[in-house]
């Protein structure tokens, strides 16, 4: 097929996205290389990302706690073919259930060998223990953690 | 999060789709108007005739900060009732049948289109394209920064579905070579075939445990359905179908973690509605067919089991191909309800078929389920 006559169009739009005080909070805590979480007074779990409200209780959260840099990564995936403006691939990004949290949050992993794609899967099995490396410059913001690796 | 739609007896009427082209030389509205136009000539019915239009389409793809300012007029919807769902078509087939069944409207339309605004050579730069859109549609403070998109999604299930053992890599092989080939000599191929599970193996690590040849077949269209009263349907040509039941869920964000460890649980939501409207107790041995919508090999059998087909005979499992053979984005829902219509006019005009339609923008974080009973008369 001959290329159909398109046009270039460029959106260039900067948002100045609203945090609120619970992710507020949170993203203050990790300038200080804390990871903040809060809990359902009703339900008990424990949120990371904090959470304003439990959706199922549908109660204010309350109790603030902060947790240990380190969890379970539970899953995780190599991008061998990544999207546009995005990471260069490969890269691994993770589901980490941190110690004492009931909530995955997500994140890019490393300590990965990807000279071979089909033994990546095993290199961090199920469970592994993970921890939060941070960034040298920290401004507020979920890349405040650079990435999480290896623990063990 | 399971919004019951009680239909009466909906008539479907008329249903059309363009050509499934991996990139179409055509505005938007005039891919809507085809279809639209085309589902319409089949039941002999005008513009005039239409008592409300639902088109499912995004902006963002779309390339147009309300394109169905666009898209309304090729609708029908000029100067009459039209809205517009940022969701997969089938949420707008639910939506356009409720109207019907409540008796708002005797003619309704649903129309699905998908044909995003971006020009590439080949699978992997327009998949690159929608995963960048894919990124921007999840949570900006926490989810985005960290590369989230529809296929780390997938792929991080898949990851931990084989972690438990009860699938393989082969299985998932065998499966997406099986449907690939089956679409090839269908109607609407995305992908040319016979494939077999060796090429699949062989293709293209995209996001492990996930190759390129268990990814959808990204394709672009319109596909359009017109929906009528039974008194209505009464006095019309066109196709000889009703649809019985219809249901909905919404799934849950990343953080709470189902869309991992229980991926069927909102289709199954979905089911379970549909199921009751239409009155279906044993759907393993009413159903003669179901057009699923996996994305992947590795949501094939939750999927199933969420819908309670698991013992369908596997040719009975999207004839089509489904998604491994084409996929058009938000259209996709009423492309199954044609695919299945279509396989019930040829091999059982007075059986039943189960629709399953799924967005795939975020995977199965914050999925939307259909789930769509239809029956030939
Ligand atoms: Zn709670």
């Amino acid at each position: 097929m001959s290329s159909p006559l398109t046009q270039t169009v460029h959106w260039d739009l900067t948002y100045d996205v609203h945090l609120g005080s619970t992710w507020g909070r949170f993203m203050q805590g990790l300038r200080e290389q804390k990871i903040l979480a809060n809990s359902c007074p009703e339900c008990s779990r424990t949120f990371v990302p904090p959470q304003a409200y439990c959706e199922s209780c549908f109660v204010r959260t309350e109790q603030w706690t902060e947790l240990p840099a380190e969890g379970d990564l539970e899953v995780f995936t190599v991008v061998w073919q990544g999207f546009t403006g995005g990471p260069k691939p490969p890269y691994a990004v993770g589901g980490i259930r941190l110690a004492g949290a009931d909530t995955l949050l997500m994140h890019v992993v490393t300590g990965l060998d990807f000279s071979d794609p089909s033994t990546v899967r095993d290199q961090l099995p199920h469970g592994s223990r993970v921890r939060a490396v941070w960034a040298e410059d920290r401004t507020g913001q979920i890349l405040d953690i650079s990435h999480f690796e290896p623990a063990g | 999060m399971t919004n019951r739609v009680r239909p009466g007896p909906v008539h479907v009427v008329g249903l059309s789709c363009t050509p499934l082209l991996a990139e179409q030389d055509a505005v938007l509205d005039e891919l809507v108007f085809d279809a639209v136009s085309a589902a319409l000539s089949e039941c002999a019915l005008r513009k005039s005739d239409v008592g409300l239009s639902v088109l499912a389409s995004m902006d963002v793809p779309d390339g147009r900060s309300i394109s169905s300012g666009l898209t309304t007029a090729a609708a029908a919807g000029y100067l009459s009732d039209s809205y517009r769902l940022e969701a997969d078509s089938g949420s707008a087939v639910a939506a356009a049948a409720q109207a019907v069944a409540a008796g708002d409207v005797e003619i309704a339309i649903a129309v699905g289109v998908h044909n995003p605004e971006h020009h590439a050579e080949d699978d992997a730069g327009r998949r690159r394209f929608l995963e960048q859109l894919s990124n921007l549609a999840f949570e900006p403070a926490f989810d985005r920064p960290v590369g989230m998109t529809a296929q780390t999604v997938y792929g991080m299930q898949a990851a931990h579905a084989l972690h438990s053992g009860e699938v393989s890599l082969d299985d998932w092989a065998e499966l997406s070579a099986a449907a690939i080939t089956r679409g090839a000599t269908g109607r609407r191929p995305g992908r040319s075939g016979p494939v077999t599970a060796a090429d699949v193996l062989a293709s293209a690590p995209v996001v492990s445990p996930l190759l390129d040849l268990m990814l959808p077949a990204p394709v672009t269209g319109a596909a359009a359905v017109v929906l009528a009263s039974p008194a209505r349907a009464a006095r019309l040509l066109g196709r000889s179908a009703v649809l019985t039941g219809i249901g909905q869920a919404t799934g849950d964000h990343t953080w709470t973690g189902d869309w991992l460890t229980r991926p069927g649980a909102t289709t199954a939501r979905a089911a379970a509605d549909a199921y009751q409207n239409a009155e279906l107790v044993d759907p393993g041995a009413e159903v003669a067919v179901v057009e699923l919508s996996a994305p992947t090999p590795a949501l094939h059998g939750p999927y199933l089991a969420a819908l309670q087909l698991q013992g369908l005979a596997p040719e009975r499992v999207s004839p089509s191909g489904g998604l491994a053979s084409a996929h058009a984005g938000l259209a996709n829902g009423i492309i199954r309800l044609l695919e299945a219509v279509e396989w019930l006019e040829q091999h059982q005009p007075r059986g039943r078929a189960v629709v399953h339609s799924v967005d795939t923008i975020t995977g199965t974080v914050s999925e939307e389920s259909t789930v769509v009973v239809v029956e030939g008369i």
